[in-house]
């Protein structure tokens, strides 16, 4: 019971930042011609992890470190075909046309400096739409959660995977829809929500798995499938 | 990337990255434990130049502070709304005493430690 209601509790919490949030007015979705080809290819044979970047010390890790942004840059195209960026080590996609941000198709390469460029680049893109800060980092941290994990958990951490991105502004709010050539889930369904209770002590605080929670908190209509050999994962971000 | 700074009663850690993501994650947190793992008293850890932290970044600073030897508490300064807010929504926000953004965390250390019961 105590559970159920402070999960309502974030729940709502997020619903009331959502709301509390202005949105640009009159940018009903316009579904262009989908562009759907086929699934992204899997990571090339023999693609090895980065090392870590510094000595090991004392403390222990928990998760693979993440291997640094290799020479394959993002290539970043949007409904009117401009917008290509090449960017290799630190350099970002450029960020796509404004007009783009109501139907953004993007294809990247699974690696979080890459992912970092890219979510640069769709934050800018809804900024000059007008988009109010808080409905910004919505969309920055839901898409680097599910951008991650796919890099984390799907391509196995290991750069050289492919991801799609396609986001369109629809009148609920943004649709998005990201496609990867990696593993499916182990459980052939994204982990379930589950309520994040405050920890009873610090000794027994999670280090992981809120990645997942926060996509639950913010995304609507959440919808996997497997289709042949690619993910398909697609969600809605409420806005207003 | 971490800068220290003494404080009366412990160490102050300033945090000079935009970001604390998957690209981030694990290498801060090395650092940040090798800065703390031994020593006394509290640390504080000035988020002020971090506007974005995700998931990882968040699990980073959980894991840095189970990893305090005894006698040592992480508390955090100077959090970013976006970043105060994924504390706040994860519930990660109870296990920390988090000093509002703009607040003097050094002198503010003898009294409120006291008054907050967080201590």
């Amino acid at each position: 019971m105590a559970a159920a209601a402070a999960g309502r509790d974030a729940r709502r919490q997020a619903a009331e930042e959502r709301s509390a949030a202005d949105g640009p007015s009159g940018t009903e979705g316009k579904g262009g011609p989908a562009k759907s080809g086929p699934a992204p290819p899997p990571p090339a044979a023999g693609t090895k992890p980065a090392g870590p970047r510094h000595a090991p010390l004392a403390c222990a890790r928990t998760a693979a470190a993440p291997a640094a942004g290799s020479a394959a840059g993002a290539d970043a195209t949007n409904r009117a075909g401009t917008a290509a960026a090449r960017g290799g080590g630190t350099a970002a996609p450029s960020p796509p046309d404004a007009t783009a941000a109501q139907d953004i198709r993007l294809s990247f390469q699974a690696d979080p400096l890459q992912v970092r460029g890219l979510l640069v680049a769709v934050r800018s893109a809804l900024a000059r739409l007008g988009t109010a800060e808080a409905e910004l980092h919505t969309v920055e941290l839901v898409l680097a959660e599910v951008v991650n994990n796919i890099f984390e958990h799907a391509y196995g951490g290991r750069p050289g995977g492919r991801m799609r991105l396609r986001m369109a502004r629809a009148r609920h709010g943004l649709q998005v829809t990201v496609t990867d050539g990696g593993r499916p889930f182990a459980t052939g369904a994204p982990p379930a929500p589950q309520h994040m209770l405050a920890p009873r002590s610090p000794a027994e605080a999670p280090e992981g798995g809120f990645g997942w929670q926060l996509i639950h908190l913010f995304g609507r209509d959440i919808a996997y499938r497997r289709i042949g050999r690619a993910n398909v994962l697609s969600f809605v971000i409420p806005m207003t | 990337m971490l800068q220290v700074f003494p404080l009366r009663d412990g160490l102050g850690i300033r945090v000079n990255l935009p970001r604390i993501d998957a690209v981030e994650a694990m290498a801060f947190r090395d650092s940040l434990c090798a800065l703390t793992r031994s020593g006394t008293g509290r640390v504080v850890l000035d988020l002020s130049q971090v506007s974005f932290v995700d998931s990882s970044g968040l699990g980073a600073i959980v894991g840095a502070m189970k990893q305090l030897p005894p006698g040592r508490s992480l508390e955090l300064a100077g959090l970013h709304p976006a970043v105060e807010r994924v504390f706040r929504l994860t519930r990660m926000d109870t296990i920390f005493r988090i000093h509002p953004r703009g607040a003097d965390f050094d002198a503010a250390a003898d009294g409120d430690l006291r008054a907050s019961g967080t201590g």
